[in-house]
């Protein structure tokens, strides 16, 4: 499998009163054609600011290094100019907010065929019936009185499906989708994860799937990079990270999803603690101030992303003790 | 490509949406406004009359305003007051006064709109670009309008207007460039807010270049304000307009304007006051009406206005 994008430790900075801070830290991953990849953290991990820095949306007060290889070119390293070619034709993205992701004063219409001729000459007349096409595609009913509405006239769900359209109107080989469905309730979220998984099928779309829910991550994802304080701390394939869980982190998170047998009625199990600030990053392992099994190793060393079995990485001491 | 098809359930059944659109009838549609908004309607009309005695002055006007009527003064040379002859009566050289009332709404409406859409385009890409561009551009742009507000306005327009001459286009221009810094401002403030919203970030990821998203997705989304406050401007720059022919440095007689006719009426106003009364009260309907104009459509973009 050939991989869309692959991203080489990555890093961004922000200058926070003077000096440098790391919001993302050293981060690699890659994703092969047609594949989705999760991007699951909490908030603030970074994950969103990964998304925008390859893409190149960040302020340009962002200090970013390290490569993001999409389809053999570094993004980072491209001009503006070939930066709007490459946004919206080859990557797609879609918002968290649909509500406030279109723009409030143009039709539904004007605004996914805008997207279409804005990166191929067409006439008006076919970028409509493209639109029109693609509106069908995302399953809105009643799509030619759609596309003479305004945002406001749409429903939460509606409006997604909408920058959906938009987003895939160009038949991009990437979609980066951050956190989709987080402002949609459940049923709506179900149906546009189906969406979603179906469109990138049968467009062969890879996905960058951004989201803090382990739920959406089971149903979507091939493989998952899980990422705490600006790094990725655990990746694999999507069973490896269920079932074979290996950082304290995701176990954390794991325990912290309310199942629907719990016998005796246990409480969740939270993971203690808050995020160290950007701030004040602790010298050794990001986590160990949460982790229930941080040793004093893990309090002066930083543990580098370790190989724990193919196709499954780690950052924790104890694989290293383990191995030893 | 396989068709996804999936049922919307939010989706208003067929009957649903005819019954909304039927409710939508233009007529309808109308008389709900004109409810909901006196001001615009009230304001519009002073607006629209005013526009068509200016444009039909010549039809409307029953002399030429600049003839000195031999039969336009009593014997002893005092103006006449309103009469059959003369409805508004004349001024003191034995004009007009109703033909040079209408005939001055000519000026007062070039020089009103006029100067307004030159401060419009003068400030409103220097607000997008200090908005959007923020840093050294939004500091370098922002004391500039310091620098133009700080000023006493009528004198520095005064200043202007005796370099460059004083005519009717030169009291225009003078007005209107002196008067971008306060729509430079209010742009920049709309921009600021507008451009935090996800649909610039959204256009910003679809492959939109700077220009675009400045004056295709910003531009729109901040016009309402705008409207309103060139609709009001409007009416300030009217009455600016009146105090500068006034002060004898706008439009130079013998053609007729609001500002300059209260100026010779003041001489004489003691026994002739309708020389004060008519244009002083045209000068009143035509700014309130730009005034109520532009209330009512501040209303009307008013988003969270009650419909």
């Amino acid at each position: 499998m050939s991989e869309v994008l692959n991203i080489t430790s990555l890093s961004v900075e922000f200058n926070i009163n003077g000096e440098y801070y790391h919001a993302v830290n050293d981060v690699s991953f890659h994703i092969n054609a047609g594949e989705t990849l999760g991007l699951v953290g909490e908030s603030g991990c970074g994950k969103s600011v990964t998304s925008l820095a390859l893409v190149r949306l960040l302020a340009k007060s962002a200090k970013i290094s390290g490569k993001a290889l999409y389809n053999g070119r570094n993004l980072l390293d491209l001009s503006l100019e070939e930066m709007h070619q490459i946004r919206g034709k080859q990557i797609g993205m879609i918002f968290q907010e649909p509500m406030t992701s279109l723009n409030p004063v143009y039709k539904i219409g004007s605004q996914i065929s805008e997207t279409l001729r804005l990166h191929n000459k067409i006439s008006n007349d076919e970028a409509k019936r493209q639109s029109l096409e693609m509106l069908r595609k995302v399953g809105i009913a009643r799509p030619e009185e759609i596309m003479e509405e305004y945002p406001h006239q749409l429903s939460g769900g509606m409006r997604q499906r909408v920058m959906i359209a938009i987003a895939m109107i160009n038949n991009p080989q990437l979609l980066i989708a951050d956190e989709p469905t987080t402002a949609l309730d459940v049923t709506i979220q179900a149906q546009i994860l189906d969406l979603m998984r179906n469109l990138s099928r049968d467009f062969k779309t890879s996905l960058l799937l951004i989201t803090h829910d382990l739920g959406v991550v089971a149903e979507m994802c091939d493989r998952v990079a899980v990422m705490y304080a600006g790094q990725i701390v655990e990746q694999g394939l999507v069973d490896d990270i269920f079932f074979n869980t290996n950082h304290p982190y995701t176990q954390g998170l794991l325990n912290a999803i309310p199942k629907i047998d719990v016998q005796n009625k246990d409480r969740l199990q939270p993971i203690v603690g808050n995020v160290p600030s950007l701030t004040r990053m602790p010298k050794g392992c990001r986590f160990a101030t949460r982790c229930p099994h941080a040793m004093d190793r893990c309090k002066m060393e930083s543990p580098p992303l370790m190989e724990i079995r193919e196709n499954h990485q780690s950052r924790c001491w104890l694989n290293d003790a383990k191995v030893v | 490509m396989a068709e996804v098809n999936m049922q919307e359930p939010e989706t208003p059944t067929k009957l649903e949406v005819q019954l909304a659109y039927e409710g939508m009838k233009e007529s309808n549609k109308f008389l709900r406004l004109l409810k909901a908004y006196p001001l615009v309607f009230v304001g519009g009309i002073m607006v629209l009359a005013l526009v068509i005695i200016a444009v039909f002055a010549a039809k409307l006007a029953p002399f030429n305003p600049d003839t000195q009527f031999p039969n336009g003064l009593a014997l002893d040379g005092a103006p006449l007051p309103p009469g059959p002859i003369f409805r508004m009566g004349t001024d003191d050289l034995g004009r007009d006064v109703m033909s040079r009332v209408i005939w001055g709404s000519q000026v007062s409406l070039e020089v009103g709109l006029m100067a307004s859409l030159i401060s419009l385009f003068i400030g409103t890409p220097l607000g997008i670009i200090s908005g959007y561009y923020g840093k050294f551009v939004d500091t370098v742009i922002m004391r500039i309008t310091d620098v133009f507000l700080a000023f006493p306005f009528i004198l520095f327009v005064v200043a202007l207007v005796a370099v460059l001459k004083p005519s009717v286009s030169n009291v225009f221009i003078a007005i209107g460039v002196l008067g971008w810094p306060l729509t430079a401002r209010i742009v920049r403030g709309q921009v600021l807010a507008v451009k935090e919203f996800e649909y610039v970030q959204a256009a910003k990821a679809l492959g939109a270049g700077s220009f675009r998203i400045l004056f295709r997705i910003i531009l729109p989304n901040i016009m309402a304000p705008v409207i309103v406050l060139t609709t009001l401007n409007i009416g300030n720059n009217m009455l600016l307009e009146s105090v500068l022919s006034f002060l004898g440095i706008g439009v130079q007689p013998p053609t007729p304007s609001w500002g300059s006719m209260l100026a010779e009426g003041q001489a004489v106003f003691q026994y002739a006051p309708w020389l004060l009364y008519y244009p002083g009260f045209a000068l009143l309907l035509a700014v309130l009406g730009f005034n109520l104009l532009g209330d009512g459509l501040r209303e009307l973009f008013n988003p969270r206005r009650v419909r």
